[in-house]
């Protein structure tokens, strides 16, 4: 067959489409065309609202760093939950602003628009893979949060045991996250125990998302 | 008051292109009932956008971006996806009679090849088929013209392969 016959019976068909092909008047009235919530809009300001609440917790942790700067065990706890805090809202930013940029919904031309819609994705699922390092650091936290909430030193009010019980978990806990961490960050997962294991982190969206930004890519390239 | 002279004219508009959505809706989904709610889909998401329409682009490039934008989005959505659509038993557009609009073999096998094709070249063939300009289709897609016409000849080399294999 060749392609110009192709064509033809395409246009042919078209012609039959003319006819045949029907709008149902009656029931696109009886829809709420506007009842359909706008997914991207409420993701929008729940992040706003988180990278609000992280802006806070930075501003804070900045004084309290200030004002406990001569008791270290308060100051780099506080450093290094303000590290991931601004790292969080870092990330934030990004999302936000490619949340922006599809506002207008989906007229812009194709190519680029299913390139920030992936790009969302993959900054999603590495939001998600970023928190997961912080893990380790629950020592931290706790000494942290009991000075923030209690106003109470758990790190010289505690047992040397019972540190050195946390910090153990602690260490052990890093082979295990930066393994999922390592496994988050491939392209490809091959054991089947392993893809099993991640399948509710994201890693599935995220290996999905950079397959078709590959295909994005070869399709923009002029070759 | 406004507002239904507003859904009056987008109702006119959807009257007039259903044949663009049915197309796009055909090449990206298989599954009937799956096609149902992509139709929907497409209208919520053209009836979102009509009052920000920008009337430098063509109306065809407007509803075409869009169209294809909802239909990969749609495609690419997994299956535990939560539907921004409601349930509905009967199709928004259909072919009111299936005999008059039979589908020719080859057609069907047209089809049936585009399917293989990836989500972006999928797109490139139903705009070629349709008979628009390479320039048109650039501005729909976002690539350069010359790149259209590359993808083109090759997307046309490969059909023309797969129908002599029969």
């Amino acid at each position: 067959m060749e392609l110009d016959e192709l064509k033809d019976m395409w246009s042919d068909y078209d012609k039959k489409l003319d006819k045949s092909l029907k709008l149902n008047i009656q029931l696109l009235r009886k829809i709420n065309l506007d009842k359909a919530k706008n997914k991207l809009r409420k993701l929008m300001i729940f992040k706003l609202m988180e990278m609000f609440i992280l802006a806070g917790i930075i501003i804070f942790l900045v004084s309290f760093i200030a004002d406990n700067i001569t008791s270290p065990q308060f100051s780099i706890s506080a450093g290094i939950f303000a590290f991931f805090a601004l790292m969080g809202f870092i990330s934030n930013v990004k999302q936000v602003a490619i949340m922006m940029q599809l506002q207008g919904g989906y007229t812009e031309a194709v190519a680029p628009l299913q390139r920030k819609i992936e790009l969302l994705k993959l900054l999603i699922v590495k939001y998600v893979k970023y928190a997961l390092l912080s893990i380790p650091f629950f020592p931290i936290w706790m000494i942290l949060i009991t000075k923030i909430l209690f106003n109470y030193d758990i790190y010289s009010n505690s047992m040397r045991n019972w540190w050195l019980a946390n910090i153990c978990v602690s260490i052990a806990l890093i082979p295990l996250v930066w393994w999922v961490f390592k496994q988050l960050s491939k392209n490809e997962i091959s054991r089947f125990w392993v893809k099993n294991f991640l399948e509710g982190s994201g890693w599935k969206q995220a290996e999905a998302a950079r397959a078709f930004l590959t295909e994005i890519d070869d399709f923009e390239r002029d070759i | 008051m406004q507002q239904q002279a507003q859904k009056d004219q987008f109702i006119y508009l959807i009257q007039q292109n259903k044949k663009l959505i049915f197309k796009v809706c055909n090449a990206y989904c298989h599954n009937p009932e799956d096609r149902k709610d992509l139709v929907q889909e497409i209208i919520i998401h053209l009836w979102q956008s009509f009052h920000k329409y920008d009337n430098r682009f063509k109306l065809s490039t407007w509803m075409y971006r869009i169209a294809i934008n909802t239909a990969i989005s749609h495609y690419r959505a997994s299956s535990k996806k939560q539907k921004v659509t409601v349930s509905i038993h009967d199709s928004l557009i259909d072919i009111a009679d299936e005999t008059n609009v039979e589908l020719d073999e080859n057609i069907k096998l047209l089809y049936h090849f585009i399917n293989q094709f990836n989500d972006l070249n999928k797109a490139l063939m139903i705009l070629y088929l349709d008979n628009n300009s390479y320039k048109d289709i650039a501005e729909i897609l976002g690539i350069s013209e010359t790149n259209v016409a590359t993808k083109v000849n090759r997307l046309k080399l490969q059909l023309k392969q797969q129908f002599k294999k029969l």
